[in-house]
């Protein structure tokens, strides 16, 4: 089982944290979005050979975060998976799809503060724009 | 300076079976950039966990994937096993590692035979092919289902295999192995096949550890990575597990990696099988994951590293479930492997990194 490494840190700190980490020789793993309240919760997760280490940070809505891709290229993909879905926004990612990664048929569906998602998770029937 | 132009590819592309587009700017037949795009068959499952309890939802997991589906519902068992601290029976973690191994082994031979088709040899399509319907039959034998298993579940395994029949497995096997042997042998020296495979589609060692690949990719970069050689579930029982890897860093590197863990594999199930303990297949698990609790796990799929993530809520749906499938972060690197390559080859590099869109897009 892999070992359930969680930091809590502030969004000023996302940049300082993850250039340590890559300075260290650690690799991406994953960089995905939750609900916590009114706001997203970004978890971002490194490993090196059996390690595995967790940023967490509160995100909320408008906030700017600041891309990871310049540093480890293949994070692109998850930042626009972020942006599509929960409406995150991120400053200088290397290959931006401006909101249009994923085609869904409501706007940033798994976002907390999102109407559509909100009637979905109530079993409404969905207003689509 | 040559001109360049832009070639749409994909998503329907006849050595594509699933849906992926890249813009390929051309100048003089070789590629200068590739920019891709997904998203053609995006199922927002991730969101269906707030509306199905966690533990019906391992069948959704299942379904991510038609060629990894027990893989994800294992890699999700764990998850919520380590969320839960969920203590699951030995003979459940053998179950475990043999069907996974086994999943291994069908994944592989699908992939060396779409690769035969996508360099038109079609005899060494089929043979991969019949090779591969006998593992599918020891699927149907000991779960009823070829594709979707719904053998496991959170706190072990549904169905048990008797000593007997895991046996019969290992002869199976063992015929199976004599046979695969000759595709090996074709695969590694062929001349056809090394013509269209060495020196394409060259990711170094540099480049990999630069762009996170994972899995068979990254191995035929010569980085030994492999989750099962942390030990995990099952994995822990086995004697000596060293990875499969390659430092040959190009298409046929990968293909040598993948047909060599075919082999692994099958002494892996073998091993397994002589050690496997008498007992139960099944931890009953009551109660609901904690409000705020938090975990994570990782499994190698036949493509790759996975990852997954749990997050509680105190009632019986999850607040969150993620995947990141090894096809998403793969997805870089093989972008930079097409860069300078002929037009000709892209389509043979696509399938080198084995690229599995429906786990990516979930």
């Amino acid at each position: 089982m892999d070992p359930q490494v969680y930091k809590n840190i502030e969004l000023v700190q996302f940049m300082s944290e993850v250039t340590g980490y890559k300075e260290r020789g650690w690799r991406f793993v994953n960089l995905c979005g939750s609900s916590v309240g009114d706001q997203v919760e970004l978890l971002c997760s490194f490993a090196l050979d059996n390690q595995l280490e967790n940023l967490s940070m509160l995100v909320s809505n408008g906030e700017q975060v600041p891309a990871i891709s310049p540093l480890y290229p293949s994070a692109f993909f998850f930042e626009n998976e972020t942006r599509d879905l929960f409406g995150v926004q991120f400053e200088g990612t290397i290959i931006d799809f401006a909101g249009r990664f994923y085609p869904t048929s409501v706007p940033t569906p798994m976002n907390p503060t999102s109407v559509e998602a909100e009637a979905w998770g109530k079993g409404e029937e969905v207003p689509r724009g | 300076m040559a001109d360049r132009t832009v070639i749409p590819f994909g998503p329907q592309h006849p050595v594509l079976p699933e849906p992926v587009h890249l813009d390929l700017v051309i100048e003089d037949e070789k590629v200068i950039e590739a920019i891709p795009q997904v998203g053609f068959i995006h199922r927002g499952l991730e969101k269906l966990v707030e509306k199905r309890d966690y533990k019906s939802f391992v069948y959704i997991t299942e379904r991510i994937c038609g060629i990894c589906a027990f893989g994800h519902s294992l890699g999700y068992s764990e998850t919520i096993e380590a969320l839960m601290a969920v203590e699951v029976p030995p003979r459940a973690l053998f179950l475990r590692v043999i069907w996974h191994e086994l999943s291994r082994i069908h994944s592989h031979l699908l992939w060396m035979g779409c690769l035969a088709d996508g360099f038109g040899y079609e005899n060494l399509f089929m043979q991969c092919w019949r090779l591969r319907e006998r593992v599918l039959d020891i699927f149907e034998r000991t779960t009823g289902g070829r594709v979707i298993f719904s053998a496991v579940n959170v706190g072990g395994v549904n169905h048990d295999i008797s000593n007997e029949d895991l046996r019969g497995i290992v002869t199976i096997l063992e015929d199976m192995k004599d046979e695969y042997q000759v595709l090996l042998k074709t695969f590694l020296l062929d001349k056809s096949v090394l013509s269209r495979l060495k020196g394409v589609g060259v990711l170094t060692k540099e480049k990999a550890v630069e762009y996170g690949v994972v899995g068979p990719f990254v191995r035929a970069s010569g980085i030994p990575d492999d989750i099962r050689n942390f030990g995990y579930g099952g994995y822990g029982y086995l004697e000596d597990f060293e990875p499969v890897v390659s430092d040959d860093c190009d298409g046929h590197a990968r293909c040598m990696v993948r047909a060599r863990e075919v082999l692994q594999s099958i002494d892996i199930i073998k091993e397994m099988v002589s050690k496997i303990p008498d007992g139960e297949i099944m931890t009953k698990v009551k109660g609901s994951p904690a409000d705020g609790s938090k975990a994570v796990s990782r499994l190698e799929q036949p493509r790759g590293e996975s990852f997954y993530y749990a997050k509680g809520n105190g009632t019986k749906f999850l607040e969150r479930f993620r995947i990141r499938t090894p096809t998403s972060i793969n997805i870089p690197g093989m972008v930079f492997a097409l860069q300078g390559c002929d037009l000709a080859d892209v389509p043979l590099n696509i399938l080198t990194i084995d690229p599995c869109i429906s786990c990516t897009e979930r």
